[in-house]
């Protein structure tokens, strides 16, 4: 027998791929999140309330992705912004290839900000970097407060957690204090928004520091 | 749910480093699983023997080692060295 020595990365492809996107938004200063989530967490009902608070001066645009349909782009569509589809066809999760494909569809100089919605998935997600400034994992009181110790890896990897539905906490059982011991005892550093988009509560903190991350407001 | 993905990153690493012509030697494929890199190893093993099953790589199979940390990684391949 003899061994030959490879030691490389099997998503090494992607990860060049994502550092190639990354470099080439932060050329144009802009800010990229990547949206993820179980599927039904209320990614794209975020993005509606906050596309509809966001000023018209944080010039901001959309790609969506998604296992089949452009049901997504046609509601975002909807707020005046520019919106991308990917359809993954059966993919699990978006990978650094298929953004960098979308976003040959957007004029990047004329953004301040690019939220990509990832296919609803709390685990492949997770491994995929996309190029983004920073992972925002939502999480809906109705999924339960132990979320976070099921799927470690996505909240070690995001810098946000936005707490959806909390105007669902009565029914739910779920405890926000729950969630939030859980998920800083993975990701100690994380900032943590609590949201509600039935109500609109914490919907302005929210879009105050999106702003201030887009670079319109001193923190 | 991504492991036939990952599984086929695998086998594109194996033909960069042994060509087809040699690929009857290749046993064992060495892989190191992060324990947060979202990878049920028993699916990345039969994955990657369903992949390769109708390609000169038929004899390889994952030898899976978990490891700290979040990378995948090829670690190394182990050749047979006589000729069949």
């Amino acid at each position: 027998m003899s061994i030959v020595t490879i030691e490389r990365r099997v998503l090494e492809k992607n990860d060049a791929m994502a550092a190639a996107n990354r470099q080439r938004f932060a050329r144009y200063g802009l800010t990229v999140l990547n949206l993820v989530s179980s599927p039904g967490a209320g990614k794209t009902t975020l993005l509606e309330r906050t596309l509809e608070r966001l000023p018209r001066t944080v010039r901001t645009a959309v790609i969506e992705g998604d296992v089949q349909t452009d049901l997504d782009a046609k509601r975002v569509a909807k707020f005046g912004v520019p919106v991308v589809q990917i359809v993954t066809n059966g993919s699990c999760h978006l990978e650094a290839h298929l953004v960098e494909q979308a976003i040959g569809a957007l004029d990047l100089a004329n953004l301040d900000l690019l939220v990509i919605e990832n296919v609803g998935n709390l685990v492949c997600p997770a491994a995929y970097d996309l190029g983004e400034t920073m992972k925002v994992v939502v999480l809906s009181t109705t999924e339960g407060d132990d979320k976070p110790l099921k799927y470690p890896a996505m909240f070690r990897n995001a810098a946000v957690l936005v707490i959806n539905k909390i105007d669902l906490l009565p029914f739910s059982g779920a405890s926000l204090e729950a969630i939030r011991k859980n998920a800083t005892g993975i990701n100690p550093d994380l900032r943590i928004f609590e949201v509600s988009c039935v109500t609109g509560e914490g919907l302005d903190e929210w879009c105050r520091w999106l702003e201030h991350c887009a670079g319109y407001v001193n923190a | 749910m991504h492991e036939l993905s990952l599984a086929n990153g695998i086998l594109d690493l194996v033909q960069e480093y042994v060509p087809p012509d040699r690929a009857w030697a290749v046993r064992g494929v060495r892989v190191q699983v992060g324990d947060w890199a979202s990878v049920l190893p028993e699916s990345l093993a039969w994955c990657f023997s369903a992949i390769v099953s109708s390609t000169p790589y038929a004899s390889a199979s994952l030898v899976i080692e978990r490891v700290p940390g979040a990378d995948l990684q090829v670690a190394d391949i182990e050749l047979e060295e006589e000729t069949p």
